[in-house]
């Protein structure tokens, strides 16, 4: 019997053993596992990324050399943004897209001269790496111009030459009148010239404050086209200078668009003329066909279809060498509400003076380039 | 400008590790990372200025081995300048840069293209801001035709702007001694 009992003991002792075994040995293989798969986790993370490398680097070879045309547009204007005019004009007629891209970037110009000479068309502007910059160019730089310009003023010019040839007996008349100055009329191709110039004009994607016409020696100033000009329509100012009597329905036809197509208060037209006064002109030919408030010597008041609004006709006359008397006209929206005492009529000097074109030095150091950085 | 470089020891505590796309590893002094706005901000919002803080490697998928390098070059040279101002730049089409900035932008046009890229996605004002001025410094002063050649610009514009003459639509132009060195990684071996 007790043989027995010891002999069951041994095998319980046994059975445990090797039940401690069994559980050693599963821990440690469990262990094991887990290893394997933590190595196996770390082997996969490895190869996930080699993959991708060899993804780059397969993408980098196979997308080829970088180019101009792949660098986005943000990118190539920071380039565009360091050229002058004049290298951006150049990398305007590169392509389409660079034509574009080069559109976004505007310029600040405080004034472009457009000058049309018997040959061919010339700007003159501050350019503020070259100071005052005259480049005689196709119409399509007076395009370019027009497009990526932030103009403050624009005048156009004819550069129309005084026939001063005395020896020409036979114009006997002509050359006296160039010794005192008088022009001679422009011929035909500067007439095409100035319509090109003011086609580009309907292009101006700015917005003036103002706009000045030297009409000297104009047969017709083609006034319909110009008012056709939105850029025009919308100066605060625009201004024909040296107005000759044979475009005397220049003046009428500006009051009808300031009395009729409501213009903003504040807007001006002006005129200059040497030999004949528009003023008085408009006052005997053409006050009769508007409604007029109230009419002087020197001032007439027209009432507008816009009931607060007013349209004040101002004279004022000058000698701009001391030599020759020049008769002045401005055309302005005003309040109806404005009473006589508010019309400034001594301070008339203040807008006889916007005729005159300040030096172009002057601004050269106010020139600054449109950029926000 | 030039700064004196005072001499200091990189110590593991003030380095980040970069991983460009091509999986090489580059060791940066936290000094360094300061001239890129996007490194920069990333070492802050992670704290990794911190030493207590582990630092993972940053991986640069948009920027190779190349790239890198050349960048961390300027970065090197350009340690100890006084921080970049947006005022800094002067427009002048003299376009004078320091000798060394010519020497390391002495390098093809799609490589500077490409780094111009890697300049903008790191946000480093001042590299990007030179690249632009030196890629103007190479279109100005030229006709279109010439910029079309330096750009390998193909033109669809019909005619030239002066002589109204058709333009020959010819794109295999490309620029005297380009092409032939790109900071793009050579090919993995298959």
């Amino acid at each position: 019997m007790e043989k027995q009992v010891n002999f069951n003991e041994e095998l319980l002792e046994e059975i445990r053993l090797l039940r401690r075994e069994i559980a050693e040995s599963t821990r440690s293989r469990n262990e094991n596992s887990a290893k394997l798969v933590d190595e196996f986790r770390l082997m996969r993370v490895e190869l996930n990324k080699s993959i991708a490398q060899i993804g780059h680097r397969l993408i980098d070879f196979m997308k080829g050399p970088y180019n101009w045309n792949d660098l986005p547009t943000e990118m190539k204007l920071m380039c565009v943004d360091q050229l002058d005019v004049f290298d951006r004009f150049q990398l305007w007629n590169t392509s389409s897209s660079d034509r574009a891209l080069v559109d976004l970037q505007k310029l600040n110009f405080d004034k472009i001269q457009i000058k049309i000479t018997t040959e061919g068309v010339s700007a003159t502007f501050t350019n503020m790496n070259h100071g005052v910059m005259e480049y005689k160019f196709s119409n399509l730089f007076i395009e370019f111009l027009f497009k990526i310009g932030k103009i403050e003023e624009l005048w156009i010019d004819i550069d129309k030459g005084l026939k001063n040839d005395l020896e020409e007996e036979e114009e006997d008349i002509l050359s006296l009148d160039a010794i005192w100055g008088h022009p001679t009329h422009i011929d035909e191709s500067q007439q095409n010239a100035l319509n090109d110039v003011i086609f580009c004009l309907g292009n101006l994607n700015c917005k003036p404050r103002k706009i000045t016409l030297d009409a000297i020696g104009f047969n017709t100033v083609p006034i319909d086209q110009l008012r056709a000009v939105s850029s025009i329509e919308t100066a605060k100012l625009w201004q024909i200078r040296n107005l000759d009597k044979v475009n005397t329905d220049c003046v009428r036809k500006v009051v009808q668009d300031f009395v009729y197509m409501g213009r903003a208060i504040g807007t001006a037209f002006q005129v200059s003329a040497s030999d004949w006064n528009p003023f008085d002109h408009f006052s005997v030919n053409y006050v009769y066909e508007f409604d007029v408030v109230s009419q002087s010597d020197h001032l007439i008041r027209l009432r507008t279809e816009n009931q607060k609004k007013h349209v004040l006709l101002e004279h004022s006359s000058g000698s701009e060498d001391g030599f020759m008397e020049t008769e002045y006209l401005r055309i302005r929206v005003i309040p109806s509400t404005m009473t006589e005492s508010e019309y400034e009529t001594d301070r008339d000097w203040i807008w006889k003076e916007e005729f005159e074109m300040s030096s172009f030095h002057s601004s050269y150091y106010d020139q600054s380039f449109d950029s926000d950085w | 400008m030039s700064c004196e470089e005072p001499t200091t020891s990189p110590t593991p505590e003030n380095n980040i590790t970069v991983v460009s796309s091509d999986g090489k590893e580059f060791l940066l002094d936290l000094k360094l990372t300061e001239q890129s706005e996007t490194l920069a901000r990333l070492i802050s919002n992670f704290e990794y200025d911190r030493t207590d803080v582990k630092k993972d490697p940053v991986p640069l998928g948009n920027i190779t081995s190349a790239q890198m390098q050349k960048i961390i070059e300027w970065l090197q040279h350009h340690r100890y300048y006084p921080k970049w101002e947006q005022n800094d730049i002067h427009y002048s089409t003299s376009f004078t840069f320091e000798t060394w900035v010519e020497e390391y932008l002495n390098i093809p046009n799609n490589e500077m293209f490409e780094l111009l890229n890697a300049a903008n996605y790191l946000n480093i004002p001042r590299l990007f801001s030179t690249i632009c001025r030196i890629m103007a410094s190479r279109i100005t002063g030229k006709s279109a035709e010439q910029i079309r050649t330096v750009l390998n610009i193909k033109t669809d514009v019909k005619n030239d702007v002066y002589t109204g003459i058709p333009i020959q639509e010819d794109s295999s132009s490309s620029e005297d001694g380009m092409s032939e060195i790109s900071l793009s990684p050579s090919p993995p071996p298959i």
